[in-house]
């Protein structure tokens, strides 16, 4: 366990479970029991399809799950709460194109807000991110990364308990990702934030994180949780060379590929619910 | 920025551009000058009859008198008066309609026989019936303005709400929004761009229809009863020409304003964006 953490729990998940109910009948996931300790950076990382973005719209209180509970600081999850944020895969259709980033950014702040200190959290927020000029740029004036540092400046601007990101990096390319990963430690000291990052990408769940959570496919469960007790501050070279780091991360894929020959091995039922939403 | 006609540049420019725009000034002015150079040889050859076309210089230079005669332009406030009186009912009336229908999918299912029954009759056709109902005034020509120009309005608005992301919805509610927040912070400002098109395009039609409804129905004042009276009435030829002229002139300066008006504020919109990217 890092050092960062409190030892309570900020999340805790109990029997989560959902299905997409219709024609096509999708169970997504099938059940889930975690917990996010304050503080901490988990990760979860799953095959593609294993219903990630389902269970993060569960934890985020954007969809209501078939089964289970989800307690953020101890209250159960029923409507949107305030303490936390959730970061979009999609940052350029989650950011406003009609708004500036500064007006991206104030979308989020209280609307009582006087105005300078609107503009100092804005500020701040854009500096932590360290996209301090861009304030008055359009987010389409902006590459893929900056528009997703935009998106995390937006984020830490709500000021949450917890970020939950659905794999964020996903779309850029890989030396922009090293910076952004590196951007999230950083972001997680300053801000001692607690943060569930969801990718599908393996070493990056190991660089980023405390702990890792390996998800089988869909109908999604826990297949292990994996302390990842590698030294910090993590370095993008030194940590990915690590023995240690390497022995993780092939413990890890070897899981993940055992779950998916399993699943295919299992016949064509799994197959098809793979395909469904 | 210097001057309105270098203020956004469609494309990309490049060296020599500005010459090539240049140039298609120039041609375009030639253009003009080709036509009214046509028109007045056939009016003063005599292949035309004065009586028919009056020769092109005396038709600008009663566009000149008209453009400083009080009673004219008087004439003309009126017809400007119904369009956007009945643009800015249209306006209310077709968003508010538009975006409660592109919210609701069975609400649009519900409506589509019902809009799709009144929107072919031509608004012409309802002159008769304007008449019966409302007389010869200025609530005639309104009534029909608001009728014809509703369409382009609604369906633009219905289009843009179905647009509308919903990645761009959940990361308002994902903040804590709520559903009238969310359709006023991003709804709205999402569909503007296709109800800005949709506006566009009802005022152009709001002028035809205004001038058609004084033509027609014979209304007690604007641009097109008095046309009436100078041709029918009058037997002045270069007057009806000129007014025709000035009426042109006003559905172009309409729809230069409200070009000006969409790049001042809906310049977001992918078809209008500059990004530094070219220059990069």
């Amino acid at each position: 366990m890092s050092v960062t953490t409190t030892g309570t729990d900020l999340l805790t998940i109990e029997g989560l479970g959902h299905v997409y109910e219709g024609r096509q009948r999708h169970e997504a996931i099938g059940r889930l029991d975690f917990t996010v300790p304050e503080g901490a950076f988990v990760s979860i990382v799953g095959p593609s399809g294993c219903g990630k973005t389902t269970m993060l719209r569960c934890l985020s209180g954007l969809m209501k799950p078939t089964r289970g509970t989800v307690y953020l600081g101890g209250e159960p999850v029923t409507d949107v709460p305030r303490d936390l944020a959730l970061v979009f895969q999609d940052y350029s259709r989650s950011l406003f194109p009609w708004r500036t980033v500064a007006g991206n950014i104030g979308f989020v702040l209280p609307r009582g807000l006087p105005k300078e200190e609107r503009a100092e959290r804005i500020r701040e927020s854009l500096d932590a991110v360290g996209l301090s000029g861009a304030a008055d740029k359009y987010p389409w004036q902006l590459s893929g990364g900056m528009q997703q540092r935009v998106a995390i400046a937006r984020a830490l601007a709500y000021r949450p308990k917890i970020l939950l990101m659905d794999e964020p990096f996903a779309s850029v390319d890989a030396q922009t990702r090293a910076e952004l990963e590196d951007l999230m430690l950083d972001v997680r000291r300053r801000f001692d934030m607690t943060i569930l990052f969801v990718t599908h990408d393996i070493d990056e769940s190991v660089y980023l994180a405390d702990r890792v959570l390996v998800l089988s496919k869909s109908p999604s469960t826990i297949v292990t949780t994996m302390e990842v007790d590698l030294p910090s501050p993590r370095d993008q070279v030194a940590t990915r060379a690590s023995e240690h780091f390497v022995q993780l991360r092939t413990e890890i894929a070897e899981m993940i590929r055992d779950q998916s020959t399993r699943r295919t091995a299992s016949g064509a039922g799994a197959a098809a619910a793979d395909t469904a939403p | 920025m210097t001057s309105l006609t270098t203020r956004i540049p469609r494309a990309p420019r490049r060296a020599g551009a500005g010459s090539s725009r240049r140039s298609a000034v120039v041609r375009g002015a030639l253009g003009f000058l080709a036509l009214f150079a046509v028109a007045e040889v056939i009016s003063r050859s005599g292949i035309v009859k004065e009586a028919f076309l009056p020769p092109a210089s005396v038709v600008l230079m009663r566009v000149g008198q008209l453009l400083v005669d009080p009673e004219f332009l008087g004439q003309v406030l009126a017809t400007l008066e119904a369009w956007a009186i009945g643009l800015g009912i249209c306006i209310v009336v077709s968003v508010t309609i538009g975006v409660l229908l592109g919210s609701s999918r069975a609400a649009y299912s519900g409506s589509r026989a019902v809009i799709e029954f009144l929107r072919p009759i031509p608004s012409v056709a309802l002159i008769p019936v304007a008449m019966l109902v409302l007389g010869n005034d200025a609530e005639m020509k309104i009534a029909l303005i608001v009728f014809s120009t509703s369409w382009p309005v609604l369906f633009n608005t219905i289009y843009g709400m179905h647009d509308v992301d919903p990645i761009a919805k959940l990361t308002a509610k994902s903040f804590g929004r709520g559903r009238l927040s969310t359709l006023l912070t991003v709804s709205l400002p999402s569909a503007a761009p296709f109800i800005f098109t949709g506006i566009r395009i009802a005022a152009s039609v709001a002028l035809i229809v205004a001038i058609s409804a004084e033509l027609l129905a014979g209304a007690s004042d604007g641009l097109g009863r008095w046309m009436l009276d100078a041709g029918a009435t009058g037997n002045r030829p270069d007057l009806v020409y000129a007014a025709t002229i000035i009426a042109g002139l006003i559905g172009l300066a309409i729809n230069f304003v409200l070009v000006l008006v969409e790049r001042r504020f809906l310049s977001w919109q992918p078809a209008l964006r500059q990004t530094d990217k070219g220059t990069a």
